[in-house]
């Protein structure tokens, strides 16, 4: 009877364990995560929240503004990943005494002990839910981010100000652990600061990219593979293993076993890798997996082993070919059980001169302009043993090797000297250390580079608000920030390293660090943290939010709300409005002037009713309006309109005058009469109203940018809302065949021709458009097109092949699409090859 | 006060936060807010030592390594290591450091 229980047990635990790891309970044979319920957060958006009770000490030049720009591109940073249906917002400042109801995540500042820098997690509720798609989660119902609110207790020379790579870091890898991630063993972001190999320029890699996407999957996940297999040792499954898919200049992909040792990787890019299993360091510092709801119970790691590569071990290991949407499976790995975790934790330092300074930096980065580099290597928090019965390393691929070995006399550290190959690729390199009976691997530990980091040298005010910036070691495509907010760059000359940038908004005496980023993760401040070089705003008066109407709306509303400001500079993009509660949703921000926003909202039909506080960011600029808005009672009946206009005809996207739209919403049509659009001032013709859908014409005079739209539904008037009314589309002037022939019913396309769209209205004149952003829909279906030219002002032109089963007919509706927005459609006759159509549409000839 | 655990239907989890075991003995290094007065363990899982009888009676105190990012009492980023002595020697070099620390 006992043997039976324990099988059952077993049973239970052995569910296929998705890739990377989360906050995972295995109940009833279910592997069941912590992570927020995408259908109670307004449109699928975790908003992070900031206390307004920000750090009460700051190093020299910092800033809680500045504080607030790294949180806030920390979060864009998170939102960036689209192969997750998570949404990632900032939601400006909070009073956390305010009441909220709708699930979110704050930031909070905190007299921490000293040694630590922050953390973060979820708060979840004790029920796990099943929705439709059966995948049981238990819901996140708040997160928390703290940090040390003493930002001196950290040098200049070390982590501590807000413009360092080091805070940056932190707030991301908490922001990781508040969405429901934990530690990952791939050095990246999501890794612990031992091993972490990500940078402000390199945010996220490709195994937080895959954790956050397995917790919250979105259509285009399926773009990526999955592997599946088995980790045993002496017969038996290791649970908690961790098995890491690696590819020589790539980042690396993970997931921890089952208690069976099964595991399946998922989010793994097409391409070729290695597979490889390790234990998990001491250090793991991971909380789980339990066996039961309340987190009481951990089910505990097997043993340690030695590491060991899919198929023939470190010397020769087998590469396998992921293709995208495929699982490949079987990849079964039996590591050798060991006493103890051998090697864990390398940390390799590179290192670098500059201005008569060495620098030592982790991970190592290389320039192979040098033919070679030596690095210092150390483990297991950098005790010599890890080195002592000797190590032989090697690189992972074919990119560099190593030709020699020594330790430094006196220090715990080895050196080891690599050497590129012949056409080596830029990138992250792993490297592979192996004693008599003892193997680890240390993913991207060192980062093969083409060009020294970049420098900042002086950043001088032109007198026109723009700023010089000059520096050494940039990149076409390098970046300029000043703290945690980007400069839009208005020319770059990085052969000479001068750059011409408009800063974003900032207070009179803020003073912020120029930074410079270059695609291969490094940055200016590799050499420069110390005595960066900074750029102080002139004086100017202290911003301040001047009024906010309305000031009240009660639960349930969709409202436009107009606040105006005094000594700010709005600028479009670069503005936060914060309604300081998770129970209001700012849709969208529209800026009409320096001083003036207009600014669309939701407000939670269960919102709970609360004053709570309005803040305004502009770049570094800061107001708050304290308790400067009311959420009263809700008001039955009221329509509420959410300010989207979306094209009512199949195949067009574009809300432009003259067109044919939908809104959505609620009660936004009464038995008593008719619903009473107007846009703009203007009336706007109702096709069809039902309490949740209008139908309606855009107004054919209004002038595209931001427009108030009013609704009444027969009884009441709706808030008024604001749209944004596009531009008029594009037209299709003519099309023409490969020979310069123009179509025509008479003079139809053909199956499998090659055709050229010429386009009025397409892209501002002179515009530079890649084949990658524009599509042909032929009768509805989608083709990428193999050309986009601009022959004479005004006019472009696109390329497509028709399919040779194209769909054949008279009047196929012909539509070219930018960036997603369509066209005005033509019609296109297609033929079957040599067939042609009479004036009554019927197909002649074959 | 240790982050996280479960409340009134709640539960809060913070990776890197120790997981204290009830009838497991440890020794804690802690330190107390002055503004707020809460007491923290110093150093999250750094300020955690195992307590473990060993055959001969004595006491020995472990600690891994913490692989998350440490600073030092002036800030500065400090690489961890683990510790493993017993529980006498640890006592008598906290002493020896605190009489230290009270000469200066």
């Amino acid at each position: 009877m006992r043997r039976w229980r324990l099988l059952l047990v077993l049973a239970a635990i052995s569910a296929p364990a998705p890739a990377y790891y989360h906050f995972v309970h295995y109940l009833n044979g279910v592997n069941v995560r912590d992570k927020f319920d995408l259908t109670a957060l307004p449109n699928s958006t975790v908003t992070f929240f900031v206390s307004e009770a920000g750090p009460t000490t700051f190093n020299q030049t910092d800033t809680f503004n500045s504080v607030l720009s790294q949180i806030q591109q920390a979060a864009q940073v998170w939102n960036g990943v689209s192969s997750s249906a998570i949404r990632v917002a900032f939601g400006g400042l909070e009073n956390v005494s305010t009441p909220q109801n709708t699930p979110a995540a704050d930031v909070v500042f905190e007299d921490l002990p000293p040694g630590i820098y922050g953390y973060g997690g979820p708060t979840t509720t004790l029920s796990p839910v099943t929705p439709a798609n059966g995948t049981a989660f238990i819901p996140i119902t708040r997160s928390t981010v703290y940090l040390n609110r003493n930002l001196t207790i950290l040098p200049p020379t070390s982590a501590g100000p807000s413009y360092t790579s080091s805070f940056f870091m932190t707030v991301m890898h908490e922001m990781g652990h508040a969405l429901g991630l934990q530690h990952t063993f791939t050095s990246a972001t999501m890794s612990q600061a031992t091993t972490q190999a990500t940078t402000v320029s390199h945010p996220l890699d490709a195994d937080d990219i895959a954790g956050l996407s397995v917790l919250y999957p979105a259509a285009s996940f399926s773009q990526f593979g999955t592997i599946t297999g088995q980790v045993t040792s002496g017969g038996k499954g290791l649970h908690l293993s961790s098995v890491v898919a690696i590819h020589p200049g790539w980042g690396a992909v993970s997931a921890l076993t089952n208690p069976d040792g099964t595991f399946q990787i998922q989010g793994v890019p097409p391409g070729q890798y290695f597979v490889y299993a390790h234990t998990l360091p001491p250090d793991a510092n991971i909380l789980g997996p339990w066996s039961d709801v309340a987190g009481s119970v951990v089910v505990p790691a097997s043993g340690p082993t030695t590491a060991a590569f899919y198929a023939t071990g470190a010397a020769n290991p087998a590469a396998i070919s992921v293709q995208a949407g495929q699982t490949n499976s079987g990849i079964n790995i039996s590591p050798a059980s060991r006493s103890s975790v051998e090697i864990y934790d390398v940390e390799v330092l590179g290192y670098f001169t500059y201005n008569n300074t060495s620098y030592a930096l982790y991970p190592a980065y290389l320039d192979m302009q040098a033919n070679y580099a030596g690095v210092n290597a150390c483990a297991n928090g950098c005790v010599s043993p890890a080195w002592n019965s000797g190590v032989n390393v090697q690189v992972l691929g074919d990119s560099a090797y190593v030709y020699g070995t020594s330790p430094v006399t006196g220090t715990d550290y080895l050196t080891i000297d690599i050497a590129y190959n012949l056409g080596a690729n830029p990138g992250p390199q792993h490297l592979i250390f192996t004693n008599k009976d003892y193997m680890y691997v240390a993913p991207a530990s060192i980062n093969l580079t083409q060009a020294l980091p970049p420098t900042v040298a002086s950043a001088t005010p032109n007198g026109d608000g723009t700023i010089t910036v000059t520096g050494s070691n940039w990149a076409s495509d390098s970046l300029i920030y000043f703290d945690g907010l980007p400069t839009t760059i208005s020319s770059l000359d990085p052969k000479n390293g001068i750059a011409v940038v408009v800063p974003p908004p900032g207070p009179s005496g803020q003073t912020s660090v120029v930074s410079v980023y270059n695609s291969d993760s490094q940055n200016s401040q590799f050499f420069q943290l110390s005595a960066p070089v900074t750029y102080s705003y002139p004086n100017a008066g202290t911003p301040s939010v001047t009024s906010i109407s309305p000031a009240s709306l009660p639960a349930g509303a969709e409202s436009m709300i107009d606040i105006t400001g005094s000594s700010f500079n709005f600028v479009a993009g670069q503005v936060t409005v914060g309604f300081g509660t998770s129970d209001i949703v700012v849709q969208r921000v529209f800026v009409l002037s320096p001083t003036h926003l207009q600014v669309d909202v939701a407000v939670s039909p269960n919102a709970a009713l609360s004053n709570p506080d309005v803040s305004v960011m502009s770049g570094f600029q800061l107001a708050t309006a304290p308790a400067g808005f009311q959420i009263t009672a809700p008001v039955t009946g009221l329509p509420a309109v959410v300010p989207i206009l979306t094209n009512a005809i199949s195949g067009l996207t574009g809300a432009y005058p003259g067109a044919l739209v939908s809104i959505y919403g609620t009660n936004l049509a009464a038995p008593k009469g008719p619903t009473v659009v107007t846009i703009g001032g203007q009336s706007a013709p109702v096709l069809y109203a039902s309490a949740s859908q209008v139908n309606l014409q855009i107004p054919t005079g209004l002038t595209p940018g931001p427009a108030v739209l009013n609704l009444n539904n027969s009884v009441t008037n709706a808030y008024p809302v604001v749209v944004s009314i596009d531009t008029l589309p594009a037209t299709i002037g003519a099309v023409q065949n490969n020979a310069g022939g123009y179509i025509s019913q008479t003079s139809p396309a053909h199956q499998g021709d090659y055709l050229i769209v010429s386009l009025n209205n397409f892209a501002p004149s002179g515009a530079s458009i890649v084949n990658g952003q524009v599509q042909v829909g032929v009768g509805g279906v989608m083709h990428s097109v193999n050309q986009v030219s601009f022959p004479v002002t005004g006019l472009y032109q696109v390329g497509f092949w028709l399919n040779a089963n194209e769909q054949v007919g008279a009047s196929q509706p012909l539509i070219v699409y930018l960036n997603g927005r369509s066209s005005y459609p033509a019609t296109l006759p297609v033929a079957t090859p040599g067939g042609s159509f009479t004036q009554t549409g019927t197909q002649t000839g074959n | 006060m240790v982050p996280g655990g479960t409340a009134s239907g709640r539960r809060q989890s913070f990776p890197g936060v120790p997981q204290l075991a009830v009838g497991t003995e440890y020794l804690l290094f802690v330190w107390t807010s002055s503004t707020t007065g809460i007491t923290h363990l110093l150093g999250m899982s750094q300020g955690v030592f195992n307590l473990s009888r060993q055959p001969d009676g004595s006491t020995l105190a472990t600690r891994p390594l913490v692989g998350e990012m440490m600073l030092d009492a002036t800030g500065r980023k400090v690489t961890d290591q683990a510790i493993q002595m017993p529980l006498t020697t640890l006592k008598s070099r906290v002493s020896r450091t605190l009489t230290a620390g009270a000469v200066k």
